[in-house]
């Protein structure tokens, strides 16, 4: 093992080799990866390995869409198979704010370069059999979307990286990493000490464990999820042409092929969070044991929505572990408070997300900045008020609502309120309806005694409406007060 | 920061650049005394910030991120004046207290700092105390109010506000996606000053260059819906941009979008369309604000 490295990566999952490939790409060759284990293990090996592009932030839908073109040119590169599956996948709407979210992005779409398409509900009959339409209004095609195989994909980023003069070190345990007084990292193992000047946090089920290392607390958690892959279904091995994903928000499911039948994953609503206090260092490459009783009403919802698989056999269930931010984005960028301490954890769209997280962290580690705005992933979009107290919360509920449609003017309920000023209640009375803003309670508006006190979530104009207009009118005909306590404010002297 | 720092008992806007010249803060500066100053900007992004301060901190510079300490209520409107004037000893009239002054007060029993300034494009004044003292704020400017008029308004209604003025929003108009020239913050760049501040070559050579993309203002002839932000603008049967943010200007009740467009497209009399939920809006440029277009309210 070496003994002094530019950069230490720890996690040899598909992000932290998407990191190491990627610093190579910009030009990093001095970059080592640790391991303890094999590559893959945690979360990275059981995964569905699905990857689409859409996502509520423009920013992050574009890191998606690099993502996905970037696993030819991966294979092309190292002559690796990433077990590529561009079979496309149709989004379902069964509700008219559904239908609305998709229509509005695909119009997003048309300056991103994406070429995904509105479908009639006849028309996703046409191109995705196996859907019962019923009730269905309508859905989002979208071509890129596919699957792939979870270690092939790794070891060709891994392979990638390795040809550009990284190094990995498999079977190697961190232990320690302490902070040296010029800005570099003593990084502890098993197998010795290496002294690196950047260290990148992409210990995935384990971040918390390696972050606590260094004296930081990285908001996110595990959580338990299960998909089923079925037997062999004559209506799918008979098609000529793979069958097209299928996402059913209403069943809150996602669906593709897999060999010559189908697999099925769930984000149900009786979700259970892993390892509350900690990840141990025992759990390796292994699953958690099926839990079917979870996924009992999506298994039932999904047999209406796809009646084949009624009559199918089930051939296994895969049900394991991996992280979520609070928000459900990645948490990427140079830790607040330490010096050349990166992260690149809390992805738990490793296959969607994972070449625009490396692509992300080495533009700011090589170039000093990334090329866009990547807040929605930046870690310090959180604060040393995000607690495990509040993390644990809103991870479930952002796992229970990862297929509820996200509306502009929502404001999710889960451990709120939170942080609050010493005037909190005294604009409750006056019947504010709050938001949250960085952990704290901010007003949106003021309902009178009649109104209900929450907004109701939509695309359109809300029942905030009328209560705007009548503030608005008062700042422009008498005098209105507003809290300032939701401006970042800093004192500066020399 | 790119922009002009201000003298003592002044505030200034400014930019702050990454070294590509990338829009990465949307600052008031004050200056409280001679070397002392307080910056203000978003609440969510401060650790961002802090972040980078510390990054670039200089020997001898201090910093306190104050974002919790400092708290407080802004009053806006034409009788905003007359609440100050009647909770402070302070002269704040008019030609006393102008618009983008900050000056140290008592209101009521509070020491506090206030800032004429608003997001609300009126008559404005933010008023910051310790957290500690801000019920008892409250209670010295509610009371008062109540005698002219006053009633709290939330950020659904800032938002609208500053419509009327086509004021940017930070990460919709103002965000590292945008260079300053292409969002109109170039005109508070100081390029003057003899100072290189990080992103100075990027902006200057912007300057030179122009930029390719350029933000504009329309009137939208909305159904049920405005814009919120991406949806994006058709101008002769193809998209030459998108929206950064829009809304619905109470005040004026028009559905106005800002949206940031092919530089060559931007005629003063640009007709186009917005698609908004698969619909095709049509929207028309505008350049006048809709509210104080001669600034007597604001900076009165």
């Amino acid at each position: 093992m070496k003994t002094h490295a530019q950069v230490c990566v720890i996690g040899g999952g598909v992000v932290g080799c998407s990191v190491l490939y990627h610093l190579t790409k910009l030009g990093w060759s001095d970059v080592v990866l640790l391991e303890r284990s094999e590559l893959t293990s945690g979360s990275t090996w059981h995964a569905a390995g699905g990857f689409h592009t859409l996502n509520g932030d423009t920013n992050m839908a574009a890191l998606q869409g690099y993502t996905i073109k970037l696993y030819r040119e991966l294979e092309a590169l190292t002559g690796m198979s990433c077990g590529l599956h561009h079979v496309g996948g149709v989004t379902l709407a069964d509700t008219p704010e559904r239908m609305d979210m998709l229509k509005a992005e695909r119009a997003k779409h048309r300056y991103m370069g994406l070429e995904t398409e509105v479908l009639s509900p006849s028309e996703i009959r046409d191109v995705a059999p196996v859907t019962n339409i019923e009730g269905v209004l309508g859905g989002l095609y979208d071509p890129l979307d596919g699957h792939l195989d979870p270690a092939g994909t790794t070891h060709a980023y891994a392979k990638a990286a390795r040809m550009n003069g990284a190094e990995i070190e498999l079977h190697t345990m961190v232990t320690q990493t302490n902070s040296r007084s010029d800005g570099s990292w003593e990084v502890v193992t098993d197998k010795g000490v290496l002294i690196a000047e950047h260290v990148v946090n992409a210990g995935g089920l384990w971040a918390r464990e390696v972050g606590a290392m260094a004296g930081v607390y990285l908001p996110l958690h595990p959580m338990e999820h299960q998909y089923v892959v079925t037997d062999d279904i004559p209506e799918i091995y008979e098609r000529a042409v793979e069958h097209p994903h299928v996402m059913d928000p209403g069943g809150e499911s996602y669906l593709r092929q897999e060999g010559r039948g189908l697999c099925i994953g769930f984000y149900e609503q009786g979700c259970k969070p892993w390892a509350v206090d900690g990840t141990s260092w025992d759990f390796g490459h292994e699953l958690l044991p099926d839990n079917l009783d979870k996924i009992s009403d999506s298994i039932e919802f999904a047999y209406k929505r796809f009646p084949v698989l009624e009559k199918a056999g089930v051939k296994t269930v895969i049900h394991g572990p991996f992280t979520f931010a609070p928000d459900g984005n990645p948490l990427v960028g140079p830790v607040p408070g330490l010096k050349n301490y990166w992260s690149a954890c809390g992805v738990m769209a490793g296959f969607s997300q994972g070449g625009g997280v490396g692509l992300t962290l080495a533009q700011w580690m090589v170039d000093g900045e990334p090329e866009r705005d990547v807040f929605a992933l930046d870690v310090a979009r959180f604060g040393t008020w995000t607690t495990p107290g509040y993390t644990l919360p809103k991870v479930i509920e952002n796992y229970q609502n990862r297929f509820s449609v996200s509306y502009p003017n929502e404001e999710l309920p889960a451990a709120r309120p939170f942080r609050t000023t010493p005037v909190y209640d005294i604009q409750k009375s006056l019947g504010a309806v709050f938001g949250q803003q960085f952990g704290l309670e901010v007003a949106n508006y003021f309902a009178l005694d009649h109104e209900p006190k929450y907004e109701t979530p939509s695309f359109r104009r809300s029942n905030a409406f009328e209560a705007t207009r009548r503030e608005v009118m008062t700042v422009r005909e008498a005098v209105g007060i507003n809290e300032v306590q939701n401006f970042g404010k800093f004192f500066t002297a020399w | 920061m790119a922009g002009r720092i201000p003298a003592v008992g002044r505030i200034s806007l400014t930019p702050m650049l990454s070294p590509a010249g990338r829009l990465i803060g949307d600052f008031t500066v004050s200056s409280l005394a001679e070397d002392e100053f307080q910056l203000t900007a978003s609440y969510g992004y401060q650790a961002a910030h802090e972040r980078w301060f510390r990054q670039n901190l200089e020997q001898g510079v201090t910093l306190e991120n104050i974002s919790d300490r400092r708290t407080g209520f802004q009053i806006a409107g034409p009788r905003a004046r007359d609440v100050l004037s009647a909770v402070t000893r302070e002269d704040v009239s008019a030609n006393a207290f102008k618009f983008m002054d900050v000056k140290m007060m008592t209101v009521g029993m509070c020491s506090c700092v206030v800032q004429r300034v608003s997001y609300t494009a009126d008559l404005g004044y933010e008023i910051y105390t310790d957290a500690m003292s801000q019920r008892a704020l409250w209670d010295t400017l509610w009371t008062e109010g109540q005698k002219h008029g006053m009633r709290p308004f939330g950020m659904r209604a800032m938002m609208s506000l500053r419509l009327d003025k086509f004021f940017g929003s930070w990460l919709s108009e103002f965000s590292p996606d945008y260079t300053a020239a292409e969002t109109g913050m170039d005109r508070f760049i100081a390029f003057s000053k003899d100072v290189d501040f990080i992103g100075r070559k990027a902006a200057e050579a912007e300057r030179e260059k122009g930029s390719k993309r350029t933000l504009v203002v329309f009137e939208v002839d909305a159904l049920d819906a405005d814009v919120v932000g991406y949806e994006p603008v058709w101008i002769d049967g193809a998209v030459k941009g998108f929206c950064t943010s829009g809304g619905y200007s109470h005040y004026a009740q028009k559905s106005i979008a800002l949206a940031l467009i092919d530089a060559g497209s931007a005629s003063d009399d640009l007709q186009a369309h917005i698609e908004i939920l698969g619909e095709m809006r049509a929207a028309r440029r505008i350049l006048e604000p809709l509210f104080d277009a001669d600034g007597a309210r604001m900076r009165g």
